[in-house]
């Protein structure tokens, strides 16, 4: 192949065929990472040769999504070669999968992520199953967690009441909006999708039917009332769990759920514009070491 | 699990392919009956991008828009990114990911797509550009916003004040007491030695310099385009009239680079009146206004064969 940048002059390259396929196989591991369209929901299955273990994961939304998104891939690999199978998803409307973006709503969230438990469990048989879900998708994982008998539920930063999604955008936006050349400040998120159905954040198209879906929603309520292995991991709080998320734990705690509370050293920017943070090694940063190690480590316990 | 067809006629499957020892990670869009013979590489990745989706699904949605015109598309993750393996290294202006864009390229060789555009923004637009002398077939390249210089992600303010300051702004920002308080802080002590440093080096190259204000603009982008140009093969530029690196642009217009420009003629087209900021896609509508621009400009510079 040729190694140059393009300065040297009537080149081609590459005469040999090479292998295209719908997986690839870790040398080092054995774990096979399957991808493919589930119907209409893409998904990337990470399958180690005997899984003794089934975890599912519920990514964020939006700019959120970009952020967490290599930070999932290394930890389904990581759970991959300690023996679990893993599937990661993109909700229907979503990254690759198929569907109209305006029709995404925490309902079809959370069919997808049910349709994702029963498709990994047939797949890999009749396993521990464990559901993993980040800021947003930790409203669907609680959700999908509360219809399997006894799974295991992971919440990375996840958001206590759904209605904080969108406040905390129009505050990203806001913030965008103070160093923008005009300094002209965005319209307010709720009328804005009122007049016009949908909204710009940050280059991001957030629709009503989303909004509308997570006003009301609430973590505690989605969890359900059967207690379960529950993991609430924080980032940005080395001394402890705060706010509703500390609230959330002793709650759980009172009504029979083991609760993990596991808060890292080093905060998230979630929504903000991403600067040049995106385009870094995921596994140097030390947050991403941290939420894969404590998630490991639980998982293991299940 | 297998590919999908969508409402439009479309249909997609990911692919894995291997790429320097690394296996890279694709998803091919293409008509569902015949094809017109044409391809289109989507490459992402940057300061702002890491995920072959692109903000809002841009990448998908321009796939799917030219899969339903008949085209076919690879969109693709660079290694250590998104669901590709390896690890990511450094962002260098002069070391684009040109190996994993000839490796997608090699991809569409083997779906029997020989006629190839490659689109890429920013440090992508430079890894298109630096890729496209060495892949057989392209047709046409098309960049956003393309960075002109060759420097490194940590150097890239350096280098821009070391040109936009005189000596005396240096010495001014200096002696406040905000900077002066900020060397007690490792990481302000590490960029005001860079900010000097590339000063200095600027200063020091002047006098061996033919054309001294213009050693920063990049070869790398230079040697590709005039290869282009060379070849006969159109080239499309886009900036929005706010885009910081449009600046960099027009004042690299002033060497070689204005030379080839013209020397290119109507080849390499510059539109750099979209409203606004393209650089990152920070707006659905700058999203969309290059969407259109790119779908269009495609139709119209690169000729289709019969559908096959």
């Amino acid at each position: 192949m040729d190694q140059g940048e393009g300065a040297r002059r009537g080149t081609t390259v590459r005469t040999t065929a090479v292998a295209i396929r719908p997986w690839r196989r870790d040398p080092t591991t054995g774990v096979t990472e399957e991808a493919g369209f589930d119907d209409s929901r893409f998904a990337v299955l990470h399958l180690p040769t005997r899984p003794h273990r089934a975890v599912v994961l519920c990514s964020p939304l939006h700019a959120e999504m970009q952020r967490n998104y290599r930070r999932e891939v290394l930890l389904s690999r990581r759970l991959a070669a300690e023996g679990s199978a893993v599937e990661r998803f993109h909700y229907r409307g979503t990254g690759n999968s198929a569907g109209g973006p305006d029709r995404l709503a925490l309902e079809t969230m959370i069919e997808d992520g049910i349709a994702a438990v029963r498709h990994l469990q047939g797949r890999v048989g009749e396993v521990p199953v464990a559901v993993l879900g980040t800021r947003v998708g930790g409203l669907v994982a609680a959700a999908v967690a509360a219809e399997v008998e006894a799974a295991g539920l992971a919440l990375w930063q996840p958001l206590v009441k759904g209605s904080a999604y969108m406040r905390e955008a129009e505050r990203a936006a806001m913030a965008r909006a103070i160093t923008n050349t005009s300094g002209e400040r965005p319209p307010p998120l709720r009328e804005v999708l009122v007049t016009e159905g949908s909204a710009d954040v940050l280059g991001e198209r957030v629709y009503a039917a989303l909004a509308a879906s997570l006003e009301e929603a609430q973590l505690a309520k989605l969890i359900g009332e059967q207690p379960r292995p529950v993991l609430l991991a924080q980032a940005g709080g080395p001394d402890g769990l705060r706010g509703e998320l500390a609230r959330l734990a002793d709650e759980l705690a009172t009504v029979g759920f083991a609760v993990t509370a596991r808060p890292t050293g080093d905060a998230e920017v979630w929504w903000a514009n991403p600067g040049g943070d995106l385009f870094r090694e995921e596994d140097d940063k030390p947050l991403t070491v941290e939420l894969l190690r404590v998630t490991a480590d639980w998982v293991e316990t299940l | 699990m297998s590919e999908t067809l969508l409402s439009t006629g479309v249909r997609e499957r990911p692919a894995f392919f291997p790429s320097d020892g690394n296996t890279l990670f694709g998803v091919i869009t293409e008509p569902e009956g015949p094809g017109n013979g044409v391809g289109v590489l989507l490459i992402q990745g940057g300061d702002t991008v890491n995920v072959s989706l692109h903000r809002n699904r841009l990448a998908v949605r321009l796939a799917r828009n030219l899969a339903a015109d008949g085209y076919t598309c690879l969109r693709f993750d660079y290694h250590g990114l998104g669901e590709s393996s390896g690890d990511l290294g450094a962002l260098h202006l002069h070391n684009p990911f040109t190996e994993d864009a000839e490796a997608a390229a090699e991809v569409m060789h083997q779906l029997g797509i020989d006629d190839l555009v490659l689109l890429g923004a920013c440090f992508s637009a430079r890894t298109a550009l630096s890729a496209a002398p060495s892949i057989r077939g392209v047709r046409a390249v098309i960049m956003a916003t393309p960075p002109v210089g060759g420097y490194g992600r940590e150097d890239a303010m350096a280098e821009r004040l070391s040109r936009e300051w005189s000596w005396s702004d240096y010495v001014r920002r200096a002696v406040r007491l905000e900077t002066l308080a900020n060397l007690a802080r490792p990481s302000h002590r590490q960029a005001y030695t860079r900010f000097a440093r590339f000063k200095l080096r600027g200063a020091a190259r002047r006098p061996m310099s033919g054309d001294p204000t213009l050693r920063w603009v990049s070869p790398k982008l230079l040697a590709p385009l005039e290869t282009m140009v060379e070849r006969g093969i159109p080239v499309l530029v886009v900036y929005g009239d706010e885009d910081p690196l449009l600046g960099e642009w027009e004042r690299a217009k002033a060497g070689r680079l204005g030379t080839i420009l013209k020397r290119g003629g109507d080849l390499v087209e510059v539109v750099d009146d979209l409203p606004g900021v393209v650089h990152g896609f920070l707006g659905v509508d700058i999203q969309n206004r290059f969407l259109s621009l790119a779908v269009e400009w495609i139709r119209a510079k690169v000729p289709v064969a019969e559908r096959r």
